[in-house]
């Protein structure tokens, strides 16, 4: 009977089964946290096939087709309890994709997933091919390498604690982001997207450091939030989540690509090469390597020569390289640049015949010549207004009746024209400012042109001077940029042949007593005061070398010249620096009034103009970016930076390196180059303001000057170091021997204890204590060890080169002997960036054969130093910079070596970050012989 | 539990939220009445703002316009005890302008009215007395109230001020002068809305 009975109730059972449908369920997980009451759908071809509300996070579908194949899964609204806050909160759109091949899937709707929806809808991706590739290197870059995003169900940490699982760690992720939203006060979960979507590449790693850091700090930050800390699992994972945010790679982005063409003018990148001809772009971006694929329509491009794109203003991160292209034929040709499989920019380029079209620098307007002439003398003297300012007062300028400065405008070309503006004849001003012009046309009306330029052209080959400085306005339009003329009122010439017709020019300052802009008055007098400091160094270089040639410069000046970084057409341009790469070259100056304008102080102007010397007849590897006195820098951004202002001051005639700003020009600050360094502050070769220090004390040492300066400043073009103020000295004292004393003691004020050029100190030489291992450990055990060691040697070993097919053979093995180790370090004051004492680290060898090598670097794990996180420059023993050309993976590139010659390398750091705690030692550089024919 | 700190400075994005520009409106009356009394004492330290911090002055010689030497009574920008919250931009100054070694962060956010701006902007790296901050808008911007555009620094901490700009449609800028230890240095911000540009 028993039986009997559960075969009725089964039979029952059965039979309802067999009534109704099997009903197989999907669930999409919906978690910011867990979101209750919130509204999923599926969708396929853009029409929605199924929708279901959340409980618990999870919304549960039946019967979705198990071919539906690539769907979009779109959830909003409902509530989720914020793990920073514990607030209750709304999500709003939140998508993912899921490629359905069973009605029984599993999948998650999270932020990670909308992000990387946004980047295939911004960059216009397809979402079929690209999806799961990019969500993978979201996840990596958010912490989750080697979990798949599309089957890991977060946990929810407001409940769970994290159990080292997938779901654990993607629930960390989202405890993170959910502290982000609260460190960084944002609207909602959508806000935090939009801000680290900002900061991602096309391939969904990040491309921008500073948006990563907002992510990082939280990652941080959540461990003191009570809400979020308990359920943050174990150490040794967090310890691991940690590691692979650092450790992700950033990706590549390049910003623009500028193709060389004589019509190109540098102010915006140019997309037009000569058909027929190899041609040359430059490439710049962050994060860029040497190992990214460059083709130009599909032949491959020859990448060489990565750094920093070098400007002396600190709001630029951009890297540069260069790239030789095959010849093309007419028409359009894609320049694709691609890391990996992944295209990270294509630049269309017009490839045209070439017409031997004029360069831009040949399409400078220039008057017409007039038909008028006569015998009159038309003459005067020229000169402009400057400011008062009493240096060892303040650096305010005063510009009362009483205290304006008249200065002449010397060398400069001036012109006389007639009533059509046509140029009746041209001369240059003297010394005094004084011009004259002897065939003034009588009874004619003319003006007189004075040109905000300095130009002197050769005649003989090799024979003379030869350089041409012009100060042009960087907000004007056009492909030349205006260069600053005054044109004087008119004047008319007496009727009689060969009358003298005086008539002086004064470029007015434009600000009224008070230092208030005069409305409607042009501030005339700016140009020219900028001109007299290059005049001055430029008639110093002369007198030290009658044939000097210097490259043409361009200083770029407006009264809209604003210190806030951004469109330089629009003045935006940051502050005064000088740009040797890159478009926009030039030195670049402030103008705007109240605010800071720079074209009267001359410590400034002779700074930034010293720049220009020092990388056109001298030799700089300074890094650029970010410095301040009292820093810890490396030794060769100390001594560019240091120069700079050691040579403003020589050059302008004043210790007094003076910055005037703010309202009516009234304020600013004025720096003593001759005053002892203040306890305290940083001091020695790493330090900018030792540098200045020294080396302003050398310029003006007794019986020395300028000259006897720049001599050795110049001498640091031959030669492998890298330029630093100890090879300053090495080549200063090789020539003043006489003044050896004076100079040991300014070198012993500034504790800069040795003049060899590669900085190694005499035997026995006491530590310095502030650089210390113990000083720079920072949350290291301990710090570096190497801080004063500037150079290491690396020897190599002897082999044949490889065939093509074989790996490279390593010369330069792991140990002491051959490639000692060394240390990298970011904790001392202002070494946390690239620029800092311990982030550039310098060898030297010398080759026993002649080909090819490849350069790498390891870590004491001997996992190879990321060509995206480093770069390398190389230069040889006469002075030249070695071509770094790409290689491949692992390497930073290869170069071609001559046996005998002696090379030095510098390893520059630009990702801080890969300095786990600041400080890591056991670092070793391998050298090895590539094949001779790749 | 004290897991790694690694390799970033700490609290660069702080971690609680400030006060927001609801309670600052108070505070703005409160130092706008000191600003208009010249001849205050002194110091003034019991004084309290909104956030229940202490409003102090101090007497300090400036130039005026015309150079002339006057004293003025000069408020001490309010002290912030958290680290910034929200998205700020800027840091330290330009490379040749830091001479002052005060790095200023700022935010700008919509007011209520359209062309309208709330701008916050913080000061760190005070270290000596005589360190103060004055701004200016440029450019056909102007500030909504009547607000003092110099303040002090008090030493080894961080310090705010909050002001309300009118902004023209064209491009206009905030020149910020920022001093101590005898030397100052000028930089300025374009006046819109804070937001990071991909």
């Amino acid at each position: 009977m028993f039986a009997a009975l559960l075969g009725a109730c089964n039979s029952d059972n059965d039979k309802k089964i067999v009534e109704e449908e099997p009903s197989v369920e999907a669930q999409v997980h919906f978690i910011l946290a867990s979101v209750d009451q919130g509204t999923c759908s599926i969708y396929a071809n853009n029409e929605v096939i199924a929708t279901s509300v959340t409980e618990a996070g999870v919304a549960t579908f039946n019967n979705i087709p198990s071919d539906l194949g690539f769907a979009l899964i779109e959830c909003e609204g409902g509530e989720y309890q914020d793990e920073a806050t514990g607030e209750m909160l709304t999500p709003g759109l939140t998508r993912a994709y899921y490629d359905v091949t069973s009605s029984t899937f599993s999948t998650s709707v999270t932020p990670l997933t909308e992000i990387a929806i946004q980047i295939i809808e911004y960059y216009d991706l397809e979402a079929i091919t690209e999806y799961t590739n990019i969500l993978s290197n979201v996840g990596d870059a958010f912490g989750m390498k080697g979990f798949d995003l599309t089957t890991a169900i977060p946990m929810d940490l407001n409940i769970e604690e994290a159990d080292g699982t997938a779901g654990g760690r993607y629930g960390v992720v989202l405890a993170a982001l959910s502290q982000m939203q609260y460190d960084i006060d944002a609207e909602d979960a959508a806000e935090v997207i939009d801000i680290l979507f900002v900061g991602m590449a096309n391939n969904g790693l990040f491309t921008n450091d500073e948006i990563r850091d907002y992510y990082f700090y939280a990652m941080e930050n959540m461990f003191d939030n009570p809400r979020i800390d308990p359920n943050l699992g174990y150490d040794v994972d967090l310890d691991a989540y940690f590691h692979d945010v650092v450790l992700a790679p950033l990706a590549s982005q390049v910003e623009y690509v500028d193709a060389y063409h004589p019509e190109s003018t540098n102010y915006e990148a140019f997309s037009t090469i000569t058909a027929f001809e190899m041609s040359s772009f430059d490439i710049v971006g962050t994060q860029l390597s040497l190992n990214l694929d460059v083709t130009l329509n599909g032949d491959k491009c020859s990448v060489y020569d990565l750094q920093l794109l070098r400007d002396t203003n600190n709001e630029s991160k951009y890297n540069v390289m260069y790239a030789d292209c095959p010849a093309q034929n007419e028409g359009e040709v894609e320049f694709v640049v691609k890391d990996g499989d992944r295209v990270e920019n294509t630049t269309i380029i017009t490839v045209e015949a070439s017409n031997n079209a004029p360069s831009s620098y040949s399409k400078e307007l220039s008057r017409a010549p007039s038909e008028l002439s006569g015998s009159s003398y038309l003459y005067g003297t020229i000169t402009a207004e400057a400011p008062g300012v009493d240096y060892d007062v303040s650096a305010a300028h005063k510009y009362d009746k009483e205290s304006l400065e008249i200065f002449p405008v010397a060398g400069v070309p001036v012109e006389m024209i007639d009533a059509n503006g046509d140029v009746i004849a041209t001369t240059i001003s003297d010394a005094d400012g004084f011009y004259e012009f002897s065939t003034a046309p009588e009874s004619t009306t003319v003006r007189v042109v004075v040109k905000a330029q300095l130009e002197k052209t050769r005649t003989t080959p090799g024979v003379g001077a030869q350089y041409s400085f012009a100060v042009r306005d960087n907000t004007s339009s056009g492909d030349v940029k205006k260069l600053y003329e005054l044109t004087s009122a008119p004047v008319t010439i007496k009727p009689e042949e060969e009358s003298e017709n005086e008539f002086d020019i004064t470029a007015k300052i434009g600000f009224d007593s008070t230092g208030k802009v005069v409305a409607g008055e042009e501030r005339e007098s700016g140009p020219f005061s900028i001109l007299r400091i290059v005049k001055s160094a430029a008639d110093k270089l002369e007198a030290m070398n009658p044939n000097i040639e210097m490259p043409p410069l361009n200083l770029y000046w407006s009264t809209k010249n604003v210190a806030t970084s951004g469109d330089i057409s629009l003045g935006q341009i940051g502050t005064s620096y000088y740009s040797g790469n890159g478009l926009w070259q030039g030195v670049f100056i402030l103008g705007k009034a109240d605010s800071d304008t720079d074209e009267f102080d001359k410590g400034v102007i002779g700074h930034e103009f010293g720049h220009y010397l020092q990388a056109q007849l001298s030799y700089s590897d300074s890094p650029g970016d970010s410095h301040s006195y009292d820093e810890f820098k490396d030794a060769s951004l100390a001594y560019g930076e240091g120069y700079g202002t050691a040579v403003g001051g020589l050059l302008s005639g004043s210790h007094y390196y003076c910055d005037s700003s703010g309202e009516q020009q009234g304020d600013g600050s004025c720096e003593d180059l001759t005053a002892p360094i203040e306890e305290g502050r940083a001091n020695g070769f790493y330090s900018e303001e030792t540098v200045i220090k020294l080396m302003y004390g050398i310029g003006t040492l007794n019986g020395k000057g300028f000259t006897e300066f720049f001599d050795a400043v110049s001498k640091m073009r031959s030669g492998l170091h890298s330029a630093t103020i100890f090879t300053f000295l090495d080549h200063y004292l090789k020539e003043n021997s006489d003044v050896e004393t004076e100079v040991k003691a300014l070198m012993a004020a500034g504790n800069v204890k040795t003049s060899d050029p590669f900085g190694v100190y005499p035997a026995n030489t006491p530590a310095d204590p502030q650089i210390s291992a113990e000083a720079n450990k920072g949350q290291s055990s301990e710090g570096a060890t190497d801080l004063e060691k500037l150079y290491i040697t690396i020897k190599l070993g002897e082999s044949q080169a490889p065939s093509e097919e074989a790996d490279p053979v390593i010369l330069s093995n792991n140990s002491p002997a051959d490639s000692p180790e060394f240390c990298l370090n970011n904790n001392l004051p202002g070494a946390n960036i690239g620029n800092g004492l311990g982030m550039r680290r310098r060898a030297e060898f010398t080759s026993n054969y002649t080909g090819s090598m490849v350069i790498s670097a390891f870590t004491k794990l001997n996992h190879v130093v990321s060509d995206h996180s480093a770069y390398i420059e190389v230069r040889d023993d006469t002075g030249s910079a070695v071509r770094v050309e790409g290689f491949k993976e692992g390497y930073f590139g290869k170069i071609n070596v001559v046996s005998g010659r002696r090379y030095s390398l510098v390893l520059n750091v630009s990702n801080p970050e890969i300095i786990l705690k600041g400080s890591q030692c056991g670092y070793y550089f391998e050298l090895a012989r590539a094949a001779d024919s790749i | 539990m004290e897991h790694l700190r690694t390799i970033k400075e700490q609290n660069n994005v702080g971690k609680t939220h400030l006060s927001c520009f609801a309670h600052i409106s108070l505070l703005l009356i409160s130092m706008i009445l000191f600003a208009c009394s010249p001849n205050e004492q002194k110091i003034k330290s019991n004084e309290n703002n909104a956030s229940g911090n202490s409003v102090e002055t101090k007497k300090v010689v400036v130039k005026s316009a015309e150079q002339v030497e006057v004293t003025h009574t000069v408020n001490y920008a309010s002290v912030v005890d958290e680290p910034r919250t929200g998205i700020w931009l800027g840091g330290s100054p330009a490379v040749n302008k830091s001479a002052a070694e005060i790095d200023t962060y700022i935010r700008i956010v919509p007011a209520s009215k359209q062309n309208h701006l709330l701008v916050a902007l913080q000061f760190e790296g005070a270290k000596f007395d005589d360190a103060f901050i004055s701004f200016k808008p440029l450019d056909g911007a102007e500030i909504t109230e009547r607000y003092p555009t110099k303040w002090l620094l008090k030493p080894h901490v961080i310090s705010q001020v909050k002001f309300e700009v009118k902004v023209p449609k064209t491009v206009s800028y905030l020149t910020l002068y920022t001093f101590q230890n005898g030397k100052g240095a000028a930089r300025a911000f374009i006046l819109e809305k804070t937001k990071l540009k991909k």
